[in-house]
């Protein structure tokens, strides 16, 4: 009995999708606002329909539960906040605003089913839907020759990382002949010392580590973050992340929890190995973009540390990480829209003297920046503390302490950015102060205010993500 | 109530001064004066409040933060912490008074000068160790910005490594928080229920160093003391008060609060070992003072050489030696405040701070060199200061457990004597310069500011009494511990 009202966010933004399509062919070209107003609503209403959809699932494919709303929030939150930032993308790249809109919906709608599937063919629609309309969206400036190089890498690594995933899939499939993740966590329990699942689960964990940018699976992140138009960088960065973590959560707590220490010490080695070259190569970086783009990398490998200590602080510090990153990246890169529509640079010398030109973007940088790196009293210090905490508890010491001296690290790449931005003098051409459009405005003060809510009061978030949590263990 | 609006008054203060308007210059420093001197009132009230009798820590507040891990935005004060909160209330005012003439983006400096001073205050006067640890970075980060914009010389260099250093200290306290939180059955970053759990002495032995590492890093423990000098020479006058005075203090506070308090078979069994370390940074400390030309630099070795003493003191872990440690965090704050704020004034008429560049300035500002000459004699000792109570205290208490080592860390007083008697001698006497023809006294903020913290010394120094009376009642408890375990 397949009950519809756990899917209302989905159906929402289905429509608002068919919505935009006609809508396109509809409005005059000196009404194209009415488009971003029609996919901020149609967002926001998903977002909301998320307090008022009933949990529970059907067929044993499609669930709704604590951690699927959690998530589903996190990723609608982002996808809104992006149309903002993307309000004038016609004006700013000079690329159709409609198309653009349907493709985020898309891969929006792809996430959104990844955070509730729970069988193995599901999910992996999923994953190709919240995949392919991004790589559509990294080429969508085709003038810009790094746009199209970014979207073509990551189209072929895209694929590959698929066909990894999917030749797991099937390995699996081979020795269990189930899909759906109920009935996978029995037989794997049976057979787990089958050299092919194992084989098969690695392979899984190899094309999860494409979508979500671990090392040595990073190598079209670095690329595609650049070329890509900066709110399309914005979404990967964040909803992407989510969508894949939730995935990983999905398979490994619902499939595989038998072999916990196997994936468990694997997945450790690659948290190691991400954070360490994500925040070595972040070091010469001189575009703001890329080297965003290898701390993301880093993140990244942070990320999966709450997966390495798979209990319920280890998951919920995830969880929390991920709200923590989603006001923090997102506060970052809307700075970088700001500075990036006044001196068409994403140079990190177009942010020299920034705080002087314009103080409150100047702040906004640098409370993201140090919230990345993890000083308090913000989003990110907590987030990490928490995170760090969790991953000692469950005896992993030498990873804590690699990610702190990694934290230590980063701040070296993170302040040279704050020196361009208060220490550096602003180029003598620089007249401010700059004028941010109103919707711009508003992605920046409410990044801002999470940043300091997550930082200062983080009480009831860290229960919130306790209570989602606990859903999968 | 009282400690929570100690912590505020800074913060609230810093975000006052945000908003003000950019073209009015002159009102940033005074909303930072009348911040800092609601925070001295506050102080002072802090102290009519305190309770000398009773010891132990007072004034509690407990609010949950996040209950489901325990942590908990604990506050209270005892007799340490009372001390430094003093120290700090003094270092900041008379701060401001020497950063009145800073007119480069005075805003964004007294804000970040302020947001500093709130996560000094915050460390003394915390009970969770979450929020010690967060107040503790909070402390370190703006100074990356005050000396990078505000400082004089390679600040970018001196700024970018101060901070890194500080950061890997930060690092290591971190994992050591962890270890002291995830021992033992219940889970709380309470300092109290810490305090309870019986930790084993091989977990001792193994956390206290990581801790002593992480803390010793920021009080300027050697070889890990390089970004210090750096540091303090590059930066803008009231942040080189602000960093040697108070914050190289939060490192010595964090080993007796959390690595000794907490770990004192640890601490037992490192400190030989750790006290050979802390003799090289009082001779090496002083012996290289001696050799610098760049007064600011001579200053800074200086504080080398003086928070040796103080760790010193600490390792030894003798109770007399323990209380003239915090008795010479306070004096060192104090003094080495005097210093930095006159060097800054120095060096705003002379434009240089090269000492063989300087001479005869004595005649041109008596009151730069009188006010100079106490700080030389605080510096290497002389009774009658609060130095000379201090110290005497530390090589006292450290002379009954180490006499060999306490005599060798002696010499650096002799040093030290040395090389503060020359300065003085080279940029206040001898023959006038030219150059200097024109130069003026200090006017009536300056007056001010180094007046009070003259009387400071001089007051401590004749009647220590009043600080000891306080900070023994912290010491007392370690002593009783430490009894103890040996």
């Amino acid at each position: 009995m397949m009950n519809w009202y756990h899917l209302q966010p989905e159906i929402i933004i289905a429509i608002t999708m068919a919505v935009l399509l006609v809508l396109d062919l509809m409005v005059k070209s000196g009404q194209r606002k009415w488009l971003s107003v029609t996919a901020l609503l149609g967002t926001v209403l998903a977002l909301a329909s998320l307090w008022w959809a009933p949990l529970g699932g059907f067929q044993q494919a499609f669930v709704l539960d604590g951690i699927g709303r959690y998530i589903k929030a996190i990723i609608l939150g982002t996808a809104a906040l992006v149309i903002l930032c993307a309000w004038d993308f016609d004006l700013v790249w000079k690329r159709p605003l409609g198309e653009f809109f349907v493709l985020l919906l898309a891969s929006t709608l792809g996430m959104l089913f990844l955070a509730s599937g729970t069988e193995l063919v599901l999910l992996y629609v999923g994953l190709e839907l919240a995949t392919f309309p991004l790589v559509l969206l990294t080429a969508y400036c085709p003038q810009d020759a790094r746009s199209a190089e970014g979207g073509l890498k990551y189209l072929i690594l895209a694929a590959l990382g698929s066909a990894v995933f999917i030749f797991g899939f099937s390995l699996v499939y081979a020795i269990t002949g189930a899909t759906t993740l109920d009935v996978l966590r029995e037989t794997v329990a049976a057979c787990f010392d089958s050299p092919v699942v194992l084989t098969g689960l690695l392979l899984m964990l190899a094309g999860l580590g494409f979508k979500i940018g671990l090392v040595p699976f990073h190598m079209w992140v670095p690329d595609a973050y650049e070329g890509a138009p900066t709110p399309v960088t914005m979404f990967m960065s964040v909803a992407g992340k989510t969508a894949g973590l939730i995935l990983a959560v999905r398979i490994l707590a619902g499939a595989f929890s038998a072999v916990q220490e196997t994936w468990g010490s694997f997945l450790a080695v690659l948290s190691a190995a991400t954070m360490l070259l994500g925040n070595f190569a972040a070091i010469p970086q001189k575009n703001i973009k890329r080297m965003l783009a290898y701390s993301a990398i880093a993140q990244a490998g942070y990320l999966i540390m709450g997966l390495v200590a798979f209990e319920v602080m280890g998951i919920s510090s995830m969880l929390y990480y991920l709200a923590a990153y989603l006001f923090t990246n997102l506060a970052v890169f809307a700075v970088v829209i700001a500075v990036e529509r006044h001196t068409g640079s994403c140079d990190i010398s177009a942010f020299n003297g920034l705080a002087q030109v314009s103080p409150q973007l100047g702040l906004i940088m640098m409370l993201a920046l140090l919230s990345l790196a993890g000083i308090p009293p913000l989003a990110g210090f907590t987030a990490k503390f928490y995170l760090f905490a969790a991953v000692y508890g469950q005896g992993f010491v030498w990873l804590v302490v690699l990610a702190v001296l990694n934290s230590a690290l980063s701040l070296y790449y993170y302040l040279r950015v704050v020196r361009a931005v208060y220490i550096t003098p602003p180029a003598a051409n620089a007249a401010g102060p700059w004028e941010v459009p109103a919707p711009l405005a508003i992605v920046l003060a409410v990044t801002v205010i999470g940043i300091l809510l997550l930082g200062i009061y983080p009480g009831p978030f860290v229960e919130m993500a306790r209570i989602a949590a606990a859903f999968v263990l | 109530m009282l400690l929570s609006s100690i912590l505020a008054t800074p913060l609230v203060t810093a975000l006052v001064i945000m908003f003000l308007p950019r073209e009015r210059t002159t009102w940033p420093r005074w909303a930072a004066l009348a911040g800092t001197v609601l925070a001295v009132i506050l102080t002072t009230l802090l102290v009519m409040r305190f309770d000398g009798a009773a010891g132990g820590y007072q004034l509690a507040v407990t609010m949950p933060l996040i209950p489901s891990i325990g942590i908990q935005y604990a506050l209270a004060v005892d007799g340490m912490g009372l001390v430094m909160v003093i120290l700090t209330a003094i270092i900041i005012f008379t701060g401001v008074l020497a950063s009145w003439e800073v007119d480069n983006r005075p805003q964004e400096f007294f804000a970040f000068l302020l947001v500093l001073v709130t996560g000094v205050f915050g460390v003394f006067i915390s009970r969770d160790l979450f929020l010690f640890f967060l107040f503790y970075e909070i402390a370190v980060l703006p100074m990356y910005l005050l000396i990078g914009i505000w400082g004089t010389g390679k600040k970018e260099y001196s700024a970018m490594k101060l901070t890194l250093y500080l950061m890997l200290g930060s690092a290591l306290m971190l994992v050591g928080i962890l270890a002291l939180y995830f021992s033992g059955a219940v889970q709380n970053f309470h300092l109290e229920i810490i305090a309870q759990k019986m930790f084993t002495p091989g977990f001792q032995k193994i956390v206290f160093p990581v801790l002593f590492l992480g803390f010793g890093i920021l009080a300027g423990f050697w070889p890990f003391h390089t970004w210090s000098p750096d540091g303090h020479a590059s930066a803008p006058t009231a942040v080189s008060m602000l960093h040697a005075g108070v914050l190289m203090k939060l490192g010595a506070f964090g080993i007796i609060r959390i690595g000794i308090e907490l770990l004192p078979i640890g601490a037992s069994f490192w400190a030989p070992y750790l006290a050979l370390f802390t003799l090289v940074n009082i001779v090496y400390g002083a012996m290289v003072a001696m050799a610098q030309t760049d007064l600011k630099y001579v200053i800074a070795y200086s504080s080398v050489s003086h928070m040796g003493i103080v760790l010193l003191g600490i390792c030894t872990l003798h109770p007399i030696a323990l209380n003239g440690a915090v008795l010479q965090m306070f004096s060192h704050g104090i003094m080495t405040g005097l210093f930095f704020a006159l060097v800054g004034m120095v060096y705003g008429r002379t434009h240089t701070r090269i000492i063989p560049e300087m001479g005869g300035l004595a005649k041109k500002m008596p009151f730069l060199a009188m006010a100079f000459t106490v700080g030389g004699l605080v510096s290497l000792g002389l009774p009658g200061f609060s130095g000379f109570v201090a110290e005497l205290l530390v090589f006292l208490g450290a002379f009954q457990v180490r006499p060999i080592l306490t005599v060798i860390a002696v010499t650096g007083i002799l040093f030290t004597a040395i090389y503060v008697l020359r300065v003085v001698q080279k940029i206040f006497f001898g023959p006038e310069k030219t150059a200097f023809a024109i130069i003026s006294d200090a006017n009536f903020i300056e007056k001010l500011c180094l007046s009070i913290l003259m009387l400071v010394l001089l007051a401590v120094g004749i009647y220590p009494k009043v600080l000891i009376q306080f900070i023994n009642l912290s010491i007392e408890p370690i002593h009783a511990l430490l009894g103890a375990v040996q």
